[in-house]
């Protein structure tokens, strides 16, 4: 998995491509860990997100409940076998989908 | 009703210098059989169906015809082997004789019927097997499947107790694989006793009443063929009904290639041409049952085997997971996203015990 | 068919006839005997010809060999060599039936002909004592004037009608060199011949004769077949080593016989000396009975060889496919063996040294060794033909309940019949034809037959192409004899029905 991240003040753009799972799921964690602090405003792009398990879903779900406290979070450019992910896990009325 | 026992089979073995074929077969035929012989290539088949009339005379064991020992040292071979018909996968027809002499020759030469006798019964049997135009042919002017039904007529002339049919069709053309299943097939009807190896399942499931599925150098399963074919007992036998494909993979540590197994999935899922939506459903169930369940449980030293089963035949897909131990109970112990992803992924999730004993998880592919 | 073969025939006469003509181009002409450092000599084989003239003629070294006279003599006239380098009587009888050749004034070495015994030989001193009478009373003399002569009225041997008290000389003799030692219509002729049957008279011995090749006389009587050996045989040091020979009944010289270049051929009708030749050939002294003789031998040698050497061949193939491991060795190893032997010298083995020490006639040996010698080909060539029977026509049978000798006997022998019979019909006609080497062994069969006639008449036309024509309609009679039972055994060729039934 790529992961892709723009700081523009305090806004963090992470893009990931490829799988986010077992293996790959701490590498996310680890990144957002060392730059969200002073992040209002986190975007996930998941244009070139393939696959997504539950270890994926676990480091989205913190990142998630960390914002909540300092600001906001939004998922973007969700495709089909994502999005069946966030809908058939509740996700989907937790995050905030663009 | 009680049944004649024609050959009986004890812990026979065949070995040959460099492979041993035969294991150890133990079977009863009886009068009115008609057995199919079933089973991957290489599993003995035909070495069951040649050491029983003595053309590979066995390694160890005995064979008895109507309780006379065809494997005895001092038998009358020649005379046992009368009772017993042979048909081969090449024919071997008597290139040397016409097709009525072919028929003609052994009850002359070996029952001392006249030549008018064996004539009007060969003449006879040819029109039974719709040749006796051919009668004054020679094998060399037949086609494959007419040779074979000489062959099958010469081989009825004997008059003899029961016919061993080896590969009978294997050599034909495919379009003339039919004219000799349908003179098998009423040779059935008659009540002849016969033993069948053959690759055409559904003419074995038809024609048959007993199924012998070899292989491991034994009769590894001996059944009807409802059995054999819709419900077979024992897993190779399903593995070769279902046609089934397989994928294996065994995990021994806590540290084990997980990018190497999922590809290995991958691969097998484009291998087999399963369709994209089954070969993430096949990830899925691998990451979240086997790595993000199971293996946090397994300890210091992991047992984890996991299988995929992809039938050809009904085009579905199992993946059985065995692991040691405690009973594992999805709906208590598994955590609920990965539990959610898990039953998106299947249609039916069963458990079970493997043959060794093992839980065992049994999941239907969406 | 017939009409064909005639004027085949003729064609090969004419082309025969007319061929020496063209060869015959330059004469050379020789006024002594160093003229000749360049010429080509012919010679006999075994003879000491070569040793002589490179004596006399210091460059010589251009030498052709022939196993008979007659065959140098051809050789002479039609320019294939210079000279013919042979005994003087040779060369002199050889003069007085061709006119185109004449003999060299000078002599090359005189030489000596004697008797030649085993080593010790107590015949030895016995025929010199008689040999010394004869020479002073005048009768070697005599029988030099009969012979050499042109008489052919007072050349006739005496018959052996005393008594023979005191055994049998078996002599081994040569055939091809007239007047010194030939054969006629009644068998040997000649002034050894008849100074052998005096000297045995003397002695009251019955002499019992055996023609035989020059090359295998000293054979003969090393190996105890020969009491005595004769043909014109030269005393000799190399020879007295492995023979003793008698004193010499005969002086005689080396003598180089060429062409007389004065002699102008007459313009003989071609017909007529066709007509001459065919009468010298077959009609004199009754010579075609001598062919269909040796006729005879050769038909009986192919036919007990041909019979013998199938069975033969059919036990060895059994044996190598049925046998034990150290059979099959045995077997294949004789098989090599034989087939790595020239037939000729194989023959050989058998007569001089194998049955060297018994008494039996070299027909049967003839037989015996072409009977071995076709049984290891045939055995190959069964060999052959059962490997291409299917293995699955023998488990077919089996599985019907034949018996491994009836599966053997009525499924696979039938077929494999098919496949080595048209092998085997060669190779037996090739083998009639090799058994025209059998006079190595003193077997009078077509081909020696044709070569003594050819020693007689000098003429090589006749004989040869006689015998050629002879082995050609033999092979030809059993080729069309061998196809029809080809064609009796090939299952096709009979008509489409079921023997013995109302169909």
């Amino acid at each position: 998995m790529i992961i892709d991240k723009q700081l523009n003040g305090s806004e963090l753009i992470l893009s990931l491509t490829g799988r986010l799972d077992t293996t790959t799921a701490p590498e996310l964690e680890a990144v957002i860990k060392e730059n969200i602090i002073g992040v209002t405003n986190l975007v996930m792009d998941f244009a070139g997100l393939e696959y997504l398990s539950s270890a994926g879903l676990r480091v989205i779900l913190s990142a998630q409940k960390t914002m909540n406290k300092q600001g906001e979070m939004v998922i973007r450019n969700v495709n089909e076998t994502i999005n069946e992910v966030f809908e058939i896990t509740g996700f989907i009325d937790i995050l905030t989908i663009e | 009703m009680t049944k004649e026992a024609l050959i009986k089979i004890n812990h026979l073995r065949k070995e040959y210098p460099n492979a041993t074929p035969l294991k150890n077969v133990t079977a009863t035929i009886y009068k009115g059989d008609v057995i199919s012989v079933i089973g991957p290539s290489g599993t003995g088949k035909s070495t069951l169906l040649r050491c029983i009339n003595m053309m590979d005379p066995p390694t160890s064991g005995d064979i008895y015809i109507n309780d006379e020992a065809i494997t005895a040292p001092n038998c009358q071979l020649h005379l046992l082997r009368r009772k017993m018909g042979m048909v081969f996968q090449s024919f071997n027809l008597f290139n040397h004789k016409t097709v009525i002499e072919n028929i003609m020759m052994a009850p002359m030469d070996l029952l001392g019927k006249s030549a008018q006798e064996a004539y009007d019964k060969g003449m006879e049997l040819l029109r039974t097997v719709g040749l006796a135009d051919k009668a004054l042919n020679f094998p060399d002017e037949l086609s494959g499947g007419q040779k074979q039904r000489v062959a099958i007529a010469r081989t009825l002339a004997m008059e003899p107790e029961i016919i061993l049919f080896d590969e009978p069709t294997s050599a034909l053309d495919p379009t003339k694989v039919g004219e000799v299943l349908e003179v098998i097939r009423e040779l059935a009807q008659k009540g002849m006793t016969m033993l069948i190896v053959t690759h055409e399942m559904n003419f074995a499931k038809d024609v048959s009443n007993r199924i012998f599925y070899m292989d491991q150098g034994e009769i590894y399963e001996d059944g009807t063929p409802e059995q054999i074919f819709e419900h077979p007992q024992r897993e190779l036998t399903r593995h070769f009904i279902m046609r089934t494909k397989l994928m294996e993979e065994i995990i021994t540590s806590k540290d084990f290639d997980f990018i190497a197994i999922r590809n290995n999935i991958d691969q097998f899922g484009k291998k087999y041409l399963l369709s994209p939506k089954s070969i993430h459903n096949m990830q899925v169930v691998f990451e979240e049952l086997c790595v993000q369940t199971l293996l946090p449980y397994q300890g210091e030293s992991p047992n984890l085997q996991f299988k995929i089963e992809y039938s050809d035949k009904t085009n579905s897909t199992q993946i059985r997971i065995a692991y040691p131990d405690k009973d594992f109970d999805l709906e208590e112990d598994m955590d609920m996203i990965s539990f959610a992803l898990l039953k998106n992924a299947t249609t039916s999730i069963k458990t079970a015990l493997t043959e060794n004993g093992e839980n065992e998880f049994i999941l239907d592919i969406k | 068919m017939k009409k064909k073969f005639f004027s085949l025939l003729v064609f090969l006469a004419t082309l025969l006839t007319v061929l020496p003509c063209f060869a015959a181009g330059e004469q050379k002409v020789f006024k002594t005997l160093n003229d000749f450092s360049e010429a080509r000599f012919s010679t006999y084989s075994g003879s000491t010809a070569v040793y002589h003239t490179q004596n006399a003629i210091p460059h010589a070294n251009n030498f052709v060999y022939y196993s008979t006279i007659a065959d140098a003599i051809v050789a002479l006239k039609s320019n294939k060599v210079d000279a013919f380098v042979c005994d003087d009587p040779v060369a002199r009888l050889a003069v007085s039936k061709n006119p185109a050749l004449k003999v060299f004034p000078e002599p090359i070495y005189p030489d000596n002909y004697g008797f030649a015994f085993p080593k010790n030989s107590p015949l030895t001193p016995q025929f010199n004592k008689i040999i010394q009478k004869f020479a002073s009373d005048g009768t070697l003399q005599k029988l030099k004037d009969i012979w050499l002569g042109s008489d052919e009225t007072k050349k006739i041997l005496p018959k052996q009608d005393w008594t023979g008290k005191n055994g049998t000389i078996r002599c081994f003799h040569d055939y091809t060199s007239e007047p010194i030692i030939y054969v006629g219509s009644d068998g040997p002729l000649g002034y050894e011949m008849d100074v052998l049957l005096r000297i045995a008279k003397e002695l009251d011995m019955k002499v019992e004769l055996t023609m035989c090749e020059f090359d295998g006389l000293l054979a003969a009587l090393q190996s105890g077949k020969a009491d005595v050996i004769c043909g014109c045989m030269s005393i000799m040091p190399e020879r007295k080593n492995v023979v003793d020979f008698s004193d010499p009944h005969y002086k005689a010289a080396l003598v180089l016989l060429i062409r007389n270049e004065a002699y102008v051929a007459s313009e003989e009708n071609f017909f007529d000396s066709i007509i001459a030749s065919f009468n010298r050939t077959f009609i004199v002294e009754n010579r075609w009975k001598l062919i269909l003789d040796g006729l005879w031998v050769t038909i009986l040698i192919s036919a007990c060889a041909g019979v013998g050497g199938l069975l033969l061949g059919f036990i060895l193939c059994m044996l190598k496919r049925e046998g034990s491991k150290t059979l099959r060795q045995i077997v294949s190893t004789f098989i090599r063996l034989i087939q790595g032997t020239p037939i000729v010298v194989f023959l050989m083995i058998l007569y001089f040294i194998i049955f060297g020490s018994v008494n039996i006639s070299p027909l049967p040996i003839a037989i015996l060794g072409f009977t071995i010698n076709f049984g290891v080909y045939a055995a190959e060539i069964y060999n052959s033909g059962l490997d291409t029977v299917d293995n699955g026509q023998r488990e077919a049978a089996l599985a019907l309940g034949y018996t491994p000798k009836q599966t053997f006997w009525k499924v696979i022998f039938p077929q494999a019949a098919q496949h080595f019979l048209p092998i085997l019909k060669g190779e037996f006609i090739s083998m009639v034809k090799t058994t025209s080497v059998v006079g190595y062994i003193s077997v009078q069969d077509l081909t020696m037959v044709t070569d003594i006639i050819h020693a007689r008449t000098m003429e090589a036309f006749f004989p040869l192409i006689v015998t050629a024509a002879i082995y050609l309609i033999i092979a030809n009679l059993l080729t069309s004899f061998l196809d029809l039972i080809e064609i009796k055994i090939n299952p096709k060729h009979s008509k489409r029905t079921v023997k013995g039934v109302k169909m």
